[in-house]
């Protein structure tokens, strides 16, 4: 069951977290909506040789989402790859084209979302789905995956790597990702294949997910100073110490974090893993108080972590934890408690001698099984 | 339904796994006071069964004093706090307190952690009207 003070504290993270994931029912439905748009687009997936390409990019392709609040909307970015020349078209042109394309697909879809324009992307709008659609071109000096989007200028080409910035998060948990899907292959008598891979969720991504919650709350009040997410997921998985227990990763990868900026001529810079050249921290140049506030937000991280690990009682622990993380903590307590309950019910919680300590009966030891009972008397 | 278990029998129980705790035998009655912490976050809670071999053991917490939201009672408690760990019938003298009070007792306080951290929420089942909220 809970053997340490870290796999409890990583239980209440982990619940909390999981309040603020998307479903497998609403995974589900968001690719099927964008698979409908392909579809009507004639574009194929990533791993298609067609002229035109749709796929996922960012927390909904790298299994990290994480909602501002339970039951909120989804919003899901989409790349939509167009086969031209960067000298072929203009930004407006490309913009314009799948705008046009992406009207005729709501006219005449029924149950029809709303599309909206962006500064540089396309939004659909369905009830609980906001899905941005970025139009791009391939990159001719990054293939097969680079692309080249438009800027919010409609000037100047953007590079960008959605596909390689996923291989590289995926290869920083590689090996655990390939044995939770073995296990989660034999639990369900399957092979591996049949696993999908978003079903598979690592220590890492449950990392990213913990401290994008803590970043959402902290910047609560703040939001334009708030660090993006993608800055704190290459972060997290720079720091990354490959640990197997969530509340060990998040504890060996927060006061690591700051380690990862590095100084270019005087200029922040956390560098894209694929694109050397682009700097998540570019706002830091024209915006120096961003990362003042993102400086102290990681010592509130480490302080809200270490005064957690440091309370007795659960119930210290859990207002503590709510403190940066939200009162979705007590809910996770609640599962805590249950996890306690189901396992007396079934038979398989012991009490140790010594101080009577909770755990999985295990054969041999001197603790006993805790037999079945009622508490009973007025609540 | 077993024989009835002796002071003695009780003690060397309670002794054999709880070596700091403290254990008296008198004429009418076991004592036994021990520090008890149910999970590696718990607080560790000094604790006191009174058993005076016919009728179910009294438990109390000596220490730290509960904290309870103001005007509520202890969940699961009869008068002055003493816990309610299990239906009559459950318990009989026949059994050993190490092996059934103690690990109740035990279990009683994390859930009472659970139910201060969730205000109100108690996660251990039992008897209504305290179900699960």
């Amino acid at each position: 069951m809970f053997d340490s003070a870290e796999a409890q504290l990583a239980a209440l993270l982990q619940g909390t977290v999981e309040q603020l994931d998307i479903s497998p029912g609403h995974y589900q439905e968001a690719v099927d909506k964008y698979h409908q748009v392909a579809e009507f687009l004639g574009a194929g997936d990533e791993y298609d040789d067609a002229d035109l390409l749709i796929y996922p990019q960012g927390s909904f392709r790298l299994g990290t989402v994480v909602l501002p609040a339970p039951g909120a909307d989804y919003d899901i970015d989409l790349v939509l790859r167009v086969a031209i020349a960067k000298e072929a078209t203009t930004q407006a042109e490309l913009k314009e084209l799948a705008g046009q394309r992406l009207a005729e697909f709501v006219n005449r879809t029924s149950g029809a979302p709303r599309l909206i324009e962006g500064g540089r992307c396309w939004t659909l709008v369905w009830p609980r789905f906001h899905v941005d659609i970025l139009p791009s071109l391939p990159n001719p000096e990054d293939l097969p995956n680079g692309i080249l989007l438009t800027d919010r200028d409609l000037r100047l080409w953007q590079l960008s790597n959605p596909i390689g910035y996923a291989d590289w998060f995926q290869s920083r948990m590689r090996d655990q990702f390939i044995q939770q899907r073995k296990v989660l292959a034999a639990d369900r008598s399957t092979t591996v294949d049949d696993v999908p891979q978003w079903e598979v969720k690592t220590t890492l991504q449950q990392a990213v997910q913990v401290l994008k919650r803590h970043r959402d709350l902290h910047f609560a009040n703040q939001l334009h100073l708030k660090p993006p997410s993608i800055l704190v997921t290459t972060l997290v998985g720079l720091a990354y110490g490959g640990h197997d227990d969530l509340f060990e990763a998040v504890v060996h990868v927060a006061p690591r974090l700051t380690q990862f900026v590095k100084d270019r001529n005087g200029v922040g810079w956390i560098a894209n893993p694929v694109l050397p050249e682009e700097n998540f921290a570019d706002k830091w140049r024209t915006h120096p108080a961003r990362r003042r506030a993102f400086e102290r937000w990681v010592s509130k991280l480490s302080k809200d972590l270490e005064e957690a690990v440091a309370q007795r009682g659960l119930d210290r622990v859990v207002a503590r934890l709510e403190d940066g993380f939200g009162d979705g903590v007590r809910i996770a307590a609640k599962d805590l408690g249950m996890t306690y309950r189901t396992g007396r019910e079934a038979g398989v919680l012991a009490s140790a001698g010594g101080t009577g300590l909770l755990a999985s009966a295990k054969g041999g030891t001197k603790a006993t099984r805790v037999r079945k009972h009622n508490f009973y008397g007025r609540s | 339904m077993g024989k009835r278990l002796t002071f003695a029998q009780q003690a060397l129980g309670l002794q054999s796994r709880f070596p700091d705790a403290h254990i008296e035998i008198g004429r009418q009655q076991l004592k036994f006071v021990a520090d008890l912490s149910p999970s590696p976050l718990s607080e560790t809670y000094s604790v006191r069964i009174e058993f005076d071999g016919v009728h179910r053991p009294v438990i109390k917490v000596i220490s730290p004093i509960l904290p309870r939201p103001p005007e509520r009672d202890l969940p699961h408690t009869f008068d002055e706090d003493a816990l309610c760990l299990h239906l009559p019938g459950e318990w009989r003298a026949s059994d050993l307190i190490t092996h059934t009070i103690v690990p109740w007792t035990v279990e009683w306080l994390l859930h009472y952690e659970i139910w201060l951290a969730t205000e109100g929420t108690w996660c251990g089942g039992g008897h209504e009207p305290c179900d699960l909220n």
